[in-house]
């Protein structure tokens, strides 16, 4: 069986597209047949494989303009340097998606319908959602079964939660069905009164809601992201590698 | 003069509500692909986003490619594919674009200053052929590891030979069996699309040709030295 995760938070640099890197890639090392799908116009998580949002020709946009047949699902699928872990880029293009179809009816099931093709041939689809609420995101959480829900541990980290909890119930209430949630604090720095608080309303508020453990501060994941390679290809024992390697083994539990 | 500012409540109400319609709308089901999905441009980035093309031209050239598109199909007969694999890729080779394949025996014989996308020169039958390390040929970031290849394909009309680790079937396909690549991406014009069913990638041997045939290095294997 495929399954199907999404990494959002509506705000921005909270870890989402180092989650969904750094899932996907420990996945893949398992042997799982693993799809990352950039999600964001900005596309950080298609420069992190080393392609140009810029200039990428096959990307998730083929599946709004042309329909999501597997062809145009298939031909947009660009290999990785990792076995297993192959990626559906993003295009800066993308960023015209809520201008020129953000009102036509259905256009939230494109992704749904599209990765629906992909069936039998992978085993995990992580999608990086951008932080912006338009038609990407809409797709993104219409067509998961998990919702990963990055929040930085620091002030004003609720900030994003609320909103997102409050675009999910949307969705919810025009889809009747809704992915589980699974709320991932990240950049944990213990020392600091920020983490160590917000940590704590956090639980709090969300109580089970948000995984047990947290991911740390790790600054071995910027240096990653350089190399075009998952963390964990590079540091297997590093701490960031070893708490998402948790987290995974929880998600799958 | 201050503009009035509506109660509060009735601002939450309405927000709440065009935010309902929105969603309600995106995720209606069952909605076939509205006609203008198709009209979106096909090419991104700002290329034909200026100068919108009338629509009665648009339809006369989406009946075109449709009529090229089916005499491409019936021009394309059923073609043996060779699936193989690299270290990094899995690959689809046309059997007609390949004179052999080889287990090469003997050492290759290593060129000073060679570039990472290419093993060196093997000797076989009196010949010499140009080993190409498939994985850097394709991926300008692969680095060469200097291992020699368990096997070379080589190609048909060349001295040149593709490297690669394990070759796994031949299989018939017809031609939309494979999802070809719209335009070819500058990152991936080695490849033409992928096989439907197994997922590897098409290989664009003219490419190849091109890029390696020649004796100076391709343009977009410069990083590589
Ligand atoms: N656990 C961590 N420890 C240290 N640095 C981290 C950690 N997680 C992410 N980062 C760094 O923080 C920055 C933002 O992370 P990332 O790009 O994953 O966030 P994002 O939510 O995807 O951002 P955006 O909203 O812009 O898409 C990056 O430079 C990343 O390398
Ligand atoms: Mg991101």
């Amino acid at each position: 069986m495929m399954h199907i995760w999404t990494v959002a938070n509506q705000k921005g640099g909270v870890g989402k597209t180092t989650t969904a890197v750094t899932l996907a890639g420990m996945l893949a090392q398992q042997g799982k047949r693993t799809l990352l799908v950039d999600l964001d116009p900005q596309g950080s998580l298609t420069s992190y494989f080393s392609y140009n949002p810029d200039d990428i020709e096959d990307s998730v946009y083929n599946l709004f303009a042309s329909g999501p047949s597997t062809s145009n699902v298939i031909s947009a699928l660009h290999p990785t340097l990792c076995d297993n872990l192959w990626l559906l880029p993003s295009s800066v293009v993308l960023a015209t998606l809520d201008k020129e179809i953000g009102t036509h009816p259905g256009m939230g099931l494109v992704l749904k319908k599209s990765l629906g093709r992909l069936e039998n041939r992978f085993d995990f689809i992580l999608l990086d959602c951008t932080p912006v609420l338009g038609i990407l995101m809409i797709n993104a959480l219409a067509a998961c079964e998990k919702l990963l829900i990055p929040v930085q541990t620091e002030f004003l980290a609720l900030k994003g939660l609320e909103r997102m909890y409050h675009t999910l119930d949307m969705v919810q209430h025009s889809q009747k069905s809704v992915p589980s949630k699974c709320i991932v604090p990240t950049m944990y720095d213990q020392r600091t009164r920020a983490s160590v608080d917000s940590l704590h309303t956090l639980r709090a508020r969300y109580g089970n809601e948000v995984w047990r453990e947290k991911i740390p501060v790790d600054t071995k994941f910027r240096d990653a992201s350089k190399l075009g390679k998952p963390l964990s290809y590079l540091h297997p024992r590093a701490r960031g590698v070893l708490a998402y390697e948790q987290l995974l083994q929880d998600l799958a539990a | 003069m201050s503009i009035p500012t509506p109660p509060k409540q009735a601002l939450k109400t309405k927000t709440a509500t065009l935010l309902n319609q929105y969603f309600n709308n995106l995720l209606l089901e069952n909605v076939t692909s509205p006609p203008e999905v198709h009209s979106l441009p096909l090419h991104p980035p700002g290329k034909d986003l200026q100068g919108e093309t009338p629509a009665n031209q648009i339809e006369a050239s989406s009946v075109r490619l449709a009529a090229q598109e089916d005499a491409l199909v019936s021009q394309y007969p059923p073609t043996d594919y060779l699936l193989f694999s690299t270290k990094h890729s899995r690959l689809a080779i046309p059997l007609r674009a390949l004179e052999k394949v080889i287990s090469p025996l003997n050492k290759m014989i290593r060129l000073p200053h060679q570039p990472v996308w290419s093993f060196g020169i093997l000797r076989h039958q009196e010949r010499l052929i140009k080993v190409i390390n498939t994985d850097a040929a394709i991926d300008f970031r692969q680095k060469n590891d200097g291992m020699t290849p368990k096997y070379v394909l080589v190609l048909a009309k060349s001295n040149l030979g593709l490297s690669s680790h394990a070759i796994s079937d031949v299989v018939k396909l017809e031609y939309d069996q494979i999802c070809w690549h719209k335009q070819k991406p500058s990152e991936t014009r080695w490849s033409l699309g992928l096989t439907q069913d197994s997922l590897h990638f098409v290989l664009n041997t003219e490419e190849i040709h091109a890029a390696y045939g020649k004796p100076e290095s391709p343009a977009y294997a410069k990083n590589n030295v």
